[in-house]
């Protein structure tokens, strides 16, 4: 059995205009896709197209006016929304946490980095605090901070970027969860910070027989550190599989639009017709989402697509998938 | 969308602009009819029925001269707006260019502004007004110009806020490197911008404005009685209070403070509108 | 030469955030300068378009001396000198309305007519592949990718010389993205305007500039045709940069080298070079003296002195 499990999940936003008309956003429509223990997920795509909502939805962490709408998410076997919220709060703790985006704003200025490793465990475990600060010394050391035992007595501004991130890795794994979500963990950090920080956590992943949700849009970061791949448009997952399957041959238009948009492609073979705008979630069509943008758009896209399977399970959701 | 949808959005997102508007827009109305609602003119004597309770022939009773305070109350109105709105437009005029200009180019004209905000900082407004007016005479148009002048280089920090706070940004910069002279860039690009978060602090000034404008009349260097300026007549009124003729000042400052709240929580009412965190959440 | 920048120099306070810069763009060449956070590009950027003062240095453009032109000059001379920020959804004014926006070059610039300039934003919008529909809209009613086309097409009215782009895909998606490059492609082969590209991305400089300078700190390590740097970078800094670059293809090799820590601050800058304190290969020496450029080939050079022993090629 998987990990983790999400099926066809679904989350709205409800907002009112200036008219006072009521407006529904349909921004997941369907996520469905597994993590397996000891399984890094790449889960890439655009603006809007998700990626973030559905790890807040994993989480239990989506604020009004956005609510989950339907769909399971199942994790280590349980139903996640059936738990009570202090159980929730456990899970979250300590067998599924985050990494967030934005190292500097996402620690707590006015608490040592020490301190906060300290809260964090005492939080969800029964520890004494001279216990969870020698842990804390030894989880930055895994991160690889230099001098780990003065690092704990640094406050957060006093860390450079990259380090402030190697500090909210070490604050995710700290209770050595099973599953742990790195929501672009690496924005904002230099190109040669940033393959250092990748290697850590990779490092890491492995070492403990974690699983990971890297969310990104770099497809660079999924080539390189995820295991398997899954591609977001307009809320749902068109496309996952095997990351060398899903890079070697696309099985859904948007996922080859999407690789031949990068330079190194663009660079190799040329400029090819991508672009248009993501579909209005207030208004989304019948069908396949993408057709308005798909170049293989034909009479059948009315129809909502197939999950199409294949081999290793790669699976793409469009009609023509098979083909090619 | 349909017209009155509009409103009504309007109205959920801020209660307290539906309130403001409504209230001032009561009074509006009742300055521009106050001919047709009062029962009599604010200025007619009834020399055998001075100062009669509320009630009967005088709905809110009549003052020391035996004039009826109701129909007082509703032509006060007009010196409330007569003061309001002039000086609104004062402030308008000579606090937006120089807030504009000060904030855009800095300088001499930005630290003369900032000396002259330490000053009236530093004097209660009411004691400067009182100086100028007592001086000067006290015609409503006088009265109008002191708080105007006044109140501009207030009026002009709100702006210069915004300016500062734009000055730096993208498009203020690429308006500059497409080879706009200053002029342009401060009229077509900051000023638009800028004045959007100035608005709503207008209502405020001018709500400002009432209340200094009735306070010199009640201090007695404004407006003067027999005219029927609100702060004038609750002068007035006030030695009858301690006889027990509690009317005469009374209704006239209830209408004040109707005035000064309504225009007040307008003011709030568009900032809470027009703040641009709240638009972007709302999105 | 289209542009010349020679020993440009700028500080903000006790911030050196450009060291002794020299930049030239030829007529019709695509220049890029790649660098990270802290290396000073996009203040060259607004160093070269007069949008900051230099602290020292001298710039050219188009055989002018603009160092010290009054700004009324420069105003004129802004039609030929245009620049594109890394902000498309900050870069307009949002009270105005796309049109307006594009027709304000032509209004500022020429002596066209209403209905002649009404007509060459028509062709303009044409021109970045705008739908004429946008044009009567406000900035907020457009997407990320449409508005860095208004950018670009405002930038193209009055038929610049040069365009400083400073990131202008760096903060759109990967597909808007594609689009803009192609656009960009598009006008370099029909317009033969100059560009100086300001990335932090090494695949998109790769792709579109023909040369290219790899700043660090504020000072330029190495410079050359961008073909020669992306296969045979010299400087240890550029090869580091380079190999820590993630391909997006799972079968590509990786030869990352090791780089000790992050960038230090521009603050207090010491002597020698800026990259000795994370250099696997520095000496002593390194630290002594800034290190000259050392020529490498036709138009390639890269401040590093341990280029002269052979001993700059990082092991992987």
């Amino acid at each position: 059995m998987s990990l983790l499990a999400v099926e066809d999940l679904h989350v709205h936003f409800a907002s009112r205009g200036l008219d006072n008309q009521l407006r529904v956003a349909r921004a997941l429509n369907g996520v469905s896709f597994e993590v397996e223990e000891g399984e890094v997920l790449g889960l890439v795509g655009e603006t809007g197209a998700g990626k973030s909502l559905t790890a807040l939805a994993l989480l239990g962490l989506l604020q009004p006016p956005a609510l989950v709408a339907g769909g399971r998410i199942r994790f280590e076997g349980r139903e996640l929304a059936a738990l009570a919220s202090g159980a929730r709060d456990h899970v979250r703790g300590t067998r599924l946490t985050m990494i967030p985006q934005s190292p500097h704003t996402s620690l707590d200025p006015l608490t040592r980095v020490g301190d906060q490793l300290v809260r964090m465990q005492r939080e969800h475990r029964r520890l004494s605090k001279a216990e969870a600060w020698r842990r804390a010394g030894e989880m930055l050391a895994e991160v690889r901070i230099p001098a780990p035992e003065q690092r704990l007595r640094a406050w957060p501004h006093e860390l450079s970027g990259g380090m402030a991130q190697r500090v909210l890795i070490a604050m995710a794994l700290v209770n050595q969860p099973r599953l742990v979500i790195a929501d672009e963990p690496t924005t904002g950090l230099d190109v040669t910070v940033q393959a250092e920080v990748l290697d850590t956590l990779r490092e890491l992943v492995r070492a403990h027989g974690m699983s990971a949700i890297v969310i990104t849009h770099d497809l660079g970061i999924v080539a390189h550190y995820c295991d398997r791949i899954a591609v977001m448009f307009a809320g749902i997952i068109v496309e996952q599989g095997p990351t060398r399957a899903v890079f070697r041959e696309q099985r859904h238009p948007y996922t080859r639009a999407l690789i031949a948009s990068t330079p190194k492609r663009i660079a190799e073979r040329g400029f090819a017709h991508v672009g248009g705008t993501p579909p209005d979630l207030y208004a989304l069509p019948a069908g396949c989402l993408y057709r308005d943008r798909c170049v293989q758009a034909a009479d059948i896209c009315v129809q909502p697509p197939l999950n199409m399977r294949f081999n290793q399970g790669h699976a793409a959701l469009c009609h023509f998938a098979a083909e090619r | 969308m349909s017209t009155i949808a509009l409103p009504l959005g309007i109205a959920r997102r801020s209660p307290t602009f539906a309130v403001g508007s409504a209230i001032v827009l009561l009074l509006l109305l009742a300055a521009i009819f106050a001919d047709l609602i009062a029962p009599y003119s604010p200025t007619l004597a009834f020399p055998y029925e001075v100062l009669k309770p509320p009630g009967g022939k005088f709905l809110l009773g009549t003052d020391g001269n035996g004039m009826d305070v109701l129909s007082r109350v509703i032509h006060g109105t007009r010196y409330g707006f007569a003061i309001a709105v002039p000086a609104g437009i004062i402030m308008v005029l000579i606090g937006v260019p120089l807030g504009v200009i000060a904030g855009y180019k800095g300088g001499i004209l930005d630290e003369v502004l900032l000396r002259v905000l330490d000053v009236l900082r530093a004097f209660p407004s009411i004691v400067l007004a009182l100086a100028v007016v007592a001086a000067t005479g006290a015609s409503l148009l006088n009265v109008v110009l002191v708080i105007g002048l006044l109140d501009s280089p207030i009026f002009a920090r709100v702006v210069r806020a915004e300016v500062l706070a734009l000055r730096h940004s993208t498009f203020v910069r690429a308006a500059v490197a497409v080879g706009n002279p200053p002029w342009r860039v401060m009229l077509v690009h900051i000023l638009p911008n800028a004045i959007l978060g100035a608005t709503a602090q207008l209502p405020i000034r001018m709500a400002w404005a009432v209340r200094i404008s009735a306070t010199l009349a009640f201090i007695g260097v404004g407006i003067q009685a027999p005219a029927p300026e609100w702060g004038a007549m609750i002068r007035q009124g006030a030695e009858y209070v301690i006889s027990g003729e509690w009317w005469v000042a009374t209704f006239p400052g209830l209408a004040l403070i109707g005035l000064v709240l309504g225009f007040n929580l307008l003011g709030d009412g568009l900032s809470d509108i027009l703040d641009p965190r709240r638009k972007a959440t709302g999105k | 030469m289209i542009l010349e920048g020679r020993n440009l120099v700028k500080r903000f306070g006790n911030v050196h955030a450009v060291n002794g810069v020299d930049i030239t763009v030829a007529a019709g060449e695509a220049v890029g300068l790649v660098g990270e956070s802290g290396s000073g590009k996009s203040t060259i950027g607004m160093l070269v378009t007069r949008l900051l003062p230099a602290t020292a240095g001298s710039i050219r453009f188009d055989g002018r001396d603009i160092t010290a032109l009054p700004e009324a000059e420069m105003r004129a001379l802004r039609a030929k000198l245009q620049i594109v920020f890394q902000d498309p959804w900050g870069a307009l004014n949002p009270r105005m309305r796309i049109s307006r926006a594009l027709e304000e070059p032509l209004l500022l610039h020429t002596q066209l007519q209403a209905s002649e300039r009404a007509s060459r934003v028509k062709e303009l919008a044409q021109k970045v592949h705008l739908p004429p529909a946008v044009l009567e809209r406000f900035p907020n009613e457009l997407s990320g990718g449409q508005l860095q086309r208004v950018c670009i097409a405002r930038a193209l009215a009055t038929q610049p010389k040069l365009i400083v782009l400073d990131e202008p895909t760096s903060s759109l998606d990967l597909s808007v993205r594609a689009g803009i490059l192609q656009l960009l492609d598009e006008i370099r082969r029909t317009s033969g305007v100059a560009i100086l590209f300001i990335s932090h991305d090494l695949d998109t400089v790769e792709l579109v500039t023909d040369r290219v300078l790899v700043l660090y700190l504020g000072n330029v390590v190495e410079q050359g045709a961008t073909r020669e740097i992306f296969a045979r970078p010299a400087h240890p800094y550029t090869q580091t940069l380079l190999s820590a670059n993630l391909p997006p293809d799972p079968e590509a090799k990786l030869a990352r080298h090791p780089v000790i820590g992050e960038t230090p601050s521009p603050i207090d800058l010491p002597p020698g070079c800026a990259f000795a304190s994370r250099c696997p290969v520095a000496i002593p020496a390194c630290r002594e003296a800034r290190p000259p450029a050392m020529p490498l080939g036709e138009a390639h050079s890269a401040a590093c002195i341990r280029i002269a022993e052979g001993a700059n090629v990082l092991a992987s």
